[in-house]
């Protein structure tokens, strides 16, 4: 063994606690592990300002966990006043100016907890993590952490996080040039402590009669078992769900095959073209707020792609989807 | 700001100088008129022949009916840029029936007939396909996201427009 590796080796077992703060990697990991797991554990109800391409708006959120069930409301404060309703695993959206329920149901949660250690370590494959210095939101002394980018098939993220309870309280998206894409700050939040349970009600529920519910039925399946084969995603991004969905009736399935680096995920979903004509329909890519969308025809079918990701990767994983033979 | 929207046109912009051009075409009568004049005069110079000049009311529909969502940015390899930027615009006037405003940049440069010819012809994502696929992509996201339940926010954001 060469000296100097001899004494760098003594000195990290001379000094291991001094070793553990110079790779402050493992500490930061930690901190935010605890911030993934704060978001699904903790009670919370709060305010907070959502920035996205120049537009801003508020609203108003609460969670909260009792024995074995989650519930989670998030109310628009401004223009319209849209819903996202969380019952444990089933999601509604009320859309109010169109009339509008999406109906979401997650079957199971696989994601957590098994999976959260080895997605971690994926996490710091794709990302250089960086703990900041201190800040302040919503009243509270928060520690910033940063994300950059290891490369351009992902943006780059800065996290103000609770270092008591974990919650995250603050985050913002940043483009490849440094800009913020989107922001989200509380402006004033209560973490753990009695959450009035009427914060978690809809103003809409039970407002039948002329809202239309969009209700698809999405089943897992394996993500290979899809029929379609993804030849060159970008790297870093890994398979993890694949489901079918189907509005019913009539209606074809449509395939939705799912894509995670560890933080950023990137939806896939295939539908049969049908009676649209494939040379009216357009390649490209465009922007809904922070969310990136990409299609393109094959195989007589629509590929629509979309992720909070830049377009390189939303083009590179939608133009290697290619049918099995 | 007639500068502002003629970048815009030209797909020189920025994300946000685009959200402003918008919201002043949204709000400005005369900024519309100037917005057609200058699609007019586009469109005569490339030599179409079906000029129109009712643009304003039908772009005017799309944007009351639709969030306000960027316009795409500009390619490296363009096709002429102030056609591209009429796309984005013409998908939303033809009400181009997504529950959220997908403007397109084609791939490869079309030939140039008639600019009612370049409206896209039909919705391509069904009717409020887009959001129903957010909503899908947010619920089955890997838990690993420690933003929790506010990343919802993207689904519903700006769906409906914040002036009502």
């Amino acid at each position: 063994m060469r000296p100097w590796a001899a004494a760098g080796l003594s000195a990290v077992f001379l000094f291991p606690a001094s070793a553990a703060l110079a790779a402050d990697p493992g500490d930061t990991l930690a901190l935010l592990n605890r911030t993934i797991t704060a978001a699904q554990k903790l009670n919370y109800a709060g305010t907070f300002v959502y920035q996205s391409g120049g537009a801003v708006e508020t609203s108003r959120i609460a969670h909260l966990v009792d024995a074995s069930r989650e519930f989670e409301r998030l109310e628009v404060l401004d223009g319209s006043p849209r819903e996202v309703v969380r019952n444990d695993n089933e999601v509604r959206c009320y859309l109010p100016a169109r009339k509008l329920v999406l109906v979401e149901r997650r079957e199971g949660r696989r994601g957590f907890p098994a999976l959260l250690p080895a997605s971690v370590a994926n996490l710091t494959e794709n990302y250089a993590l960086r703990k900041g210095s201190m800040g302040r939101v919503a009243g509270i002394d928060a520690q910033i952490v940063h994300l950059e980018p290891r490369d351009e098939f992902r943006y780059g993220h800065q996290l103000w996080m609770d270092p008591a309870s974990g919650l995250l309280l603050k985050a913002i998206m940043l483009g490849e040039k440094g800009d913020a894409l989107e922001s989200f700050a509380f402006t004033q939040v209560q973490i753990g402590g009695t959450i009035d349970r009427s914060l978690l009600r809809s103003r809409y529920e039970g407002q039948g009669g002329d809202w239309k519910v969009q209700d698809p039925k999405a089943t897992e399946s394996r993500p290979d078992e899809a029929g379609w084969t993804f030849r060159n995603p970008p790297p870093g991004f890994r398979k993890v769900a694949g489901l079918k969905r189907s509005a019913g009736g009539e209606q074809p399935e449509t395939a939705h095959v799912l894509f995670s680096d560890g933080l950023a995920a990137i939806s896939v979903f295939i539908e049969p073209l049908g009676q649209r004509a494939a040379d009216k329909v357009e390649t490209g890519t465009s922007r809904v707020g922070s969310v990136g969308v990409y299609q393109r025809v094959t195989s007589d079918h629509l590929v629509v792609v979309l992720g909070e990701v830049p377009s390189a990767a939303l083009k590179r994983i939608g133009d290697s989807v290619e049918r099995r033979r | 700001m007639t500068q502002e929207i003629s970048a815009f046109m030209d797909g020189e912009t920025e994300a946000t100088e685009s959200t402003r051009a918008l919201e002043s075409l949204r709000r400005d009568e005369e900024l519309r008129r100037t917005w057609d004049t200058y699609h007019l005069v586009g469109a005569a110079l490339r030599r179409e022949g079906d000029l129109q000049s009712d643009l304003a009311p039908r772009v005017m529909a799309g944007l009351r009916d639709e969030p306000v969502v960027l316009a795409p940015r500009p390619r490296p390899n363009p096709s002429p840029p102030q056609r591209r930027a009429w796309m984005a615009l013409a998908a939303s006037a033809a009400g181009a029936a997504f529950g959220l405003w997908l403007a397109l940049t084609p791939s490869a440069p079309a030939p140039g007939p008639a600019l009612a010819a370049r409206m896209p012809a039909a919705p391509v994502a069904g009717p409020g396909r887009i959001q129903e696929y957010l909503v899908a992509h947010q619920t089955y996201a890997p838990s690993l996201n420690p933003q929790g339940g506010t990343r919802y926010i993207r689904t519903v954001a700006m769906s409906e427009g914040t002036s009502r």
